[in-house]
């Protein structure tokens, strides 16, 4: 059911008919979807996705805005990461493979009315020359942690830093942290995001997203 | 004219109408809050049971995290209007040294217990998933309300709720009843 093209340049909608016309019908669509845990959104829900670029730093950011529900994602720069984490205990050559994973600093907020929830093992990102792939976790990184043999005090940081594998949201709730695409810096690539709100699934599909390249600010 | 004052009438309800209010979620049914004893930047052992009878605030949060600097001033007023009424309020940080949380006192000055995790054992039997949250116990040592991330947590709305905790302090020795059960 995952959607892998879209008209616009970024498309937001339910596990459901995400058609024009369906939307015409979203009364009696919702009525439907919702009893399948599947709905359409309003036409307020689909303007998309908002592409920042800050001026004195290059850094970009993409913003979904949905229904009070928000999602940001800030692309950090490899020596961010690299001073980030040396700074919380780890050893240069440590931290050089999470510094080049393509990280992005994520704020999730729910100012919606219903809870929201997240998994990111549902999250795909597909680079410009290739085919889907998931994230790599915080439980894969701890992994090579271990291997490694990394400081305690080093993990702990890295664990609160990144973002929840797995979070839910109440209203009011927010949240920030850090995920790894596991992509070489500047690399272009979509990102496919689901969560769920209250009962109802949600996907999007950000496009012409890059990894911030490997220079210093 | 009368446009215009019409409009800025209007301004302050619209800002208001466009500013989320603040939320604490209730948690039911209400399960008991891991115990723990931790040290604080004295050197004092403090244990959470040992506060049993009154409502007692958890924040776990670092130093390196962007929304628990954030919300720590509003935190240290909130503590200023809830210590005389008998709530308690204990910061746990997560993974880091004295050294380094004394060193970020000089910048964030607060007065309310801080107390160290250093090996994130006390946050793993906690059900946390990001920095910050923050858990409201009742008297009976239960956790009634969870936040999410960083709040404003001088403003009355967040208070009131756990100030209201403070009147089922007298049925401590009653068993739960209704939902509560």
């Amino acid at each position: 059911m995952r959607s892998t093209a879209s008209a616009c340049p970024s498309a937001i909608r339910g596990r459901a008919d995400p058609g024009v016309a369906a939307r015409e019908n979203f009364m009696a669509s919702h009525a439907i979807g919702a009893a399948l845990g599947v709905a359409l959104l309003s036409a307020a829900a689909q303007a998309g996705v908002e592409h920042t670029h800050d001026p004195e730093t290059g850094l970009e950011a993409w913003i979904l805005r949905a229904e009070g529900a928000s999602f940001t994602f800030n692309q950090r720069l490899p020596d961010q990461t690299r001073a980030y984490f040396q700074g919380r205990g780890f050893r240069s050559g440590e931290v050089e493979a999470v510094a080049l994973a393509c990280v992005f600093q994520v704020t999730v907020r729910n100012d919606t009315d219903v809870p929201i929830d997240l998994d990111l093992s549902d999250w795909r990102v597909i680079p410009a020359r290739g085919s889907h792939r998931p994230l790599r976790l915080e439980a894969d990184w701890q992994q090579e942690w271990q291997r490694l043999q990394v400081a305690q005090p080093a993990r702990v940081a890295f664990r609160w830093s990144l973002f929840p594998t797995r979070q839910s949201f109440q209203p009011g709730d927010w949240n920030m942290g850090m995920v790894t695409f596991d992509l070489e810096p500047g690399t272009l690539f979509d990102l496919e995001i689901d969560w769920h709100q209250d009962k109802t699934a949600r996907h999007l599909r950000f496009q012409g997203m890059r990894c911030a390249p490997d220079r210093q600010l | 004219m009368r446009r215009l004052l019409l409009a800025v009438t209007l301004l302050p309800f619209t800002v208001l109408a466009a500013t989320p209010a603040q939320t604490l979620t209730p948690v039911e049914p209400r399960p008991p809050a891991p115990d723990f004893t931790l040290q604080d930047l004295d050197g004092n052992r403090v244990r959470l049971v040992d506060l049993r009878g009154r409502p007692v605030i958890v924040n776990f949060w670092a130093t390196w995290c962007p929304p628990c600097r954030e919300e720590m001033p509003s935190m240290q007023r909130a503590w200023e209007r809830l210590r005389p009424e008998g709530v308690a309020l204990l910061a746990v940080n997560v993974g880091e040294d004295v050294d380094t949380v004394f060193q970020f006192t000089g910048s964030y000055p607060v007065e309310f217990p801080i107390l160290f995790d250093h090996d994130g054992a006390v946050s793993g039997a906690w059900p946390i998933r990001g920095l910050p949250t923050t858990f409201v116990v009742d008297p009976q040592g239960r956790i009634a309300y969870r936040a999410i991330g960083g709040r404003e947590w001088d403003d009355p709305a967040l208070l009131q709720p756990v100030l209201e905790l403070r009147n089922i302090s007298t049925t401590f020795d009653n068993p739960p009843s209704g939902s509560e059960r």
